[in-house]
């Protein structure tokens, strides 16, 4: 057996020799081949083609679509140019290119595109087969994976978007964001921050960065910012949310902004105190209290402020008391306010009090003084005279 | 007494008075005149001052009911000559200036700690041991300046006397000899005591009117505390003194010893103790041991231990404390009454000390001759 294997194998080299040198030497004048002849596609794209053209002859070959589906339209290109003729040489492969666009409404399903070439030796056909495919995303679409951000007000909101470009060809979308009344909105490509244009190479994305600066006094509450980018005859458009939360914010001072007091010792004087909320949501139960020196006594007028609303201020008095032993001199008494709720905030501020003598104890200072003063007066008096 | 008394003195006397008290010697009042007959018009000289005539009586007849004393009379004219001279003016001002510096400046430095000071225990004493600024304080002015007041009412006491050639006269008066160097020595006092209680009423009226506070009753225990160890201090500077002016014959000369003493005792007294102390030991922690011990022979070591402890309540022991006895101890304060025990051994060598010296003199003085 092993003798007669090569005999019985010469055969089919031989065929396969033959078959391998058909194209050189075709049996027919003119053949059209491609190497993909069937392609898969999504509707309103384009499938393209590349094409090559043999020949024995030295002539022209006309190239033309006998068969495509009603609303296709079909183009030629060789070197960039459109083209209804190739010219074909012999051992030589012409080359050629056949552009399929699809409407945008094609149906999925099976599709032939016949294309014809047409040369004095002899016509071939070349069947293309197209498989249209449910359109999986839009040719460019906006994307982002977090479109709702939540802040405080004093938060910048930044959103990161991807532009994707599911054509075969790159393209370039013009930038423009807008935001509710008072904030400041701008959309860049993320790299460069001053371009107003993104460029997208085919299939694939680049990101935009969205950056919303809301007003200083903004309200909590949700705002919608707009994303629109222009460009290859479509605009996308995309909804962005920022959701600002009511930060409670206050500031605690003084009436005046004067940071000291005075006041006798044991004896109660009055500061008043203001607490502004300049957050954006409303404090809820706004209470003081103090941290003052031993045995002083501080008592406040309202005790509570039920609400205060942003940007809004309520006055509070604040009566103090030091203690009826306090030497006289300067202390430092702190106040501090908070509020309860989700949005609380609290903020304190330190007086400077000064203890003052009182004008009694300073009666009786001096009246100890003129005591003793009497006392040496009188020794004179039963002393002196002679 | 440097104003012998004589007829020419005794009718200048209130005119109000002279009615009742009698300038007289033969006045009608049998009383009087059995009182006139024993120890002379002079000593009526006080009694006759009083303008009021149920006083005048009342003293003349205790001075009547008890002749020994004589010293009651003495010491009346003698601290009258006291508070009137120019001496007790300079001394009650120049003392009076420097506490009212010492107490404003400690006053001013607790005001601007007050809520520091306000915590601490017997806050109103501080105005009299606080000293900031390097300006003493009220205690260390007065523990510095208070020999000079003894010093001042005792060098010439006798023989200032003796030198104007009075004493024989007033040894002639119908009084014990010793009646004239009692009643000198507590005039001394009577002068001393009246500066020091002035001086610390008048810096506590100004402490009330800086401060804003008044003192506590345990303050003012202890403030009169502190003055009664002050008068005791004083009063052995002034016994020291009285005793130089018997010895020696020239008031300079008196002046000049006790204010050496003074000097001594008040500013070398720790420099003399550490030289003696080097001498006597070898060892470091011996030599401050010894150091500390021979420092208890000056009154002022003594004085100053037993006001800082008197005048601050924090303060627990009046020697050398070391470590080991600190060991766990906890900070805290001590009433009056543990202060004073635990300052007891100074104040009564203080006391002992001012009695011995004043003995001393005594003796001394009884022992003289007394030549017309």
């Amino acid at each position: 057996m092993r003798r007669f294997r090569p005999t019985l194998l010469l055969p089919v080299a031989m065929i396969s020799a033959a078959l391998g040198l058909a194209p050189v030497a075709p049996a027919s004048a003119a053949e059209l081949v491609t190497p993909y002849p069937s392609v898969r596609v999504e509707p309103g794209q384009d499938a393209t083609f590349d094409l090559q053209i043999f020949s024995d002859e030295r002539e022209p070959v006309e190239l033309r679509v006998t068969d495509a589906p009603d609303g296709w339209e079909t183009l030629f290109r060789g070197d960039g140019r459109e083209i209804d003729a190739v010219y074909a040489n012999p051992g030589e492969a012409a080359e050629a290119q056949l552009d399929v666009r699809l409407p945008a409404d094609a149906e999925p399903g099976r599709y032939d595109v016949t294309v014809v070439a047409d040369a004095p030796s002899g016509d071939s056909r070349l069947e293309l087969g197209l498989r249209v495919v449910e359109q999986a995303s839009g040719a460019f679409e906006f994307g982002t994976d977090f479109d709702t951000l939540r802040g405080s007000g004093t938060d910048t909101y930044r959103f990161d978007l991807t532009v994707a470009n599911n054509t075969a060809q790159e393209a370039t979308f013009s930038l423009a964001a807008s935001g509710p009344e008072g904030w400041n909105v701008t959309a860049s490509p993320s790299t460069e921050q001053q371009a107003a244009t993104v460029t997208v190479d085919a299939g694939s994305q680049s990101t935009v960065t969205v950056e919303a600066d809301p007003p200083d006094d903004v309200a909590a509450g949700s705002y919608e910012i707009g994303v629109e980018a222009q460009g290859e005859g479509t605009t996308l458009q995309s909804t962005l949310t920022a959701e600002v939360t009511g930060a409670g914010s206050m500031t605690l001072s003084t009436a005046g902004e004067r940071l000291n007091a005075s006041g006798s010792a044991g004896d109660s004087s009055s500061l008043s105190l203001v607490v502004t909320n300049d957050g954006n949501a409303p404090l809820q139960g706004v209470t003081l209290s103090s941290t003052p020196p031993t045995d002083w006594e501080v008592t406040f007028e309202p005790e509570t402020v039920e609400v205060i609303p942003p940007g809004q201020s309520a006055q509070v008095t604040a009566n103090i008391t030091p203690d009826g032993d306090a030497i006289a001199g300067d202390y430092v008494v702190t106040f501090d306010a908070s509020s309860q709720g989700e949005s609380s905030g609290n903020d304190s501020v330190e007086v400077r009090y000064t203890v003052e003598t009182s004008a009694w104890w300073g009666l009786l200072g001096v009246l100890v003084i003129v005591a003793a003063l009497a006392a040496l007066f009188w020794v004179y008096r039963r002393f002196g005279r002679r | 007494m440097t104003t012998p008394n004589g007829p020419e003195t005794g009718p200048e006397t209130g005119p109000e008075t002279a009615p009742e008290a009698g300038t007289d010697p033969a006045g009608t009042d049998p009383a009087r005149q059995d009182l006139v007959r024993r120890y002379g018009a002079r000593l009526l000289t006080p009694a006759r001052r009083i303008p009021d005539p149920l006083r005048s009586h009342v003293l003349s007849r205790r001075v009547a009911e008890h002749p020994g004393r004589g010293w009651r009379a003495v010491a009346g004219k003698e601290f009258a000559d006291h508070v009137t001279s120019v001496r007790f003016l300079v001394l009650f001002f120049l003392l009076g200036l420097a506490c009212i510096a010492a107490v404003m400046s400690a006053a001013g430095f607790l005001r601007d700690v007050a809520s520091e000071a306000t915590d601490t225990p017997s806050p109103f004493l501080l105005l009299y041991t606080q000293s900031p600024e390097r300006i003493p304080s009220f205690a260390e002015f007065v523990g510095f300046l208070g020999p000079l007041l003894g010093i001042a009412f005792g060098f010439d006491a006798i023989n200032q006397e003796r030198a104007d050639r009075t004493l024989p006269r007033l040894v002639s008066q119908p009084i014990h000899r010793d009646d004239i160097v009692n009643g000198k020595f507590v005039a001394g006092l009577g002068a001393i005591g009246l500066t020091l209680v002035l001086l610390v009423t008048v810096m506590a009226g100004v402490g009330i009117v800086r401060l804003g506070i008044t003192p506590s009753p345990d303050d003012v225990a202890r403030l009169f505390a502190y003055l009664v160890v002050t008068l005791l201090y004083i009063g052995l500077w002034l016994a020291f003194a009285l005793l130089c002016s018997v010895l020696l014959r020239r008031p300079a000369t008196a002046a000049l010893v006790a204010m050496a003493a003074w000097l001594v005792f008040t500013l070398f007294g720790t420099f003399l103790a550490g030289l003696a102390a080097g001498a006597l030991t070898d060892n470091q922690t011996d030599e401050v041991r010894m150091e500390h011990t021979v420092s208890q022979v000056s009154p002022s070591t003594l004085y100053d231990a037993s006001t800082a402890t008197l005048l601050n309540p924090q303060v627990r022991s009046v020697g050398l404390l070391t470590a080991e006895q600190l060991d766990r101890a906890v900070p805290g304060t001590l009433s009056l009454d543990q202060s004073l025990l635990v300052a007891w051994t100074h104040i009564t060598a203080l006391g002992a000390a001012c009695v011995v010296i004043f003995a001393l003199a005594y003796v001394a003085f009884l022992r003289q001759e007394v030549r017309a």
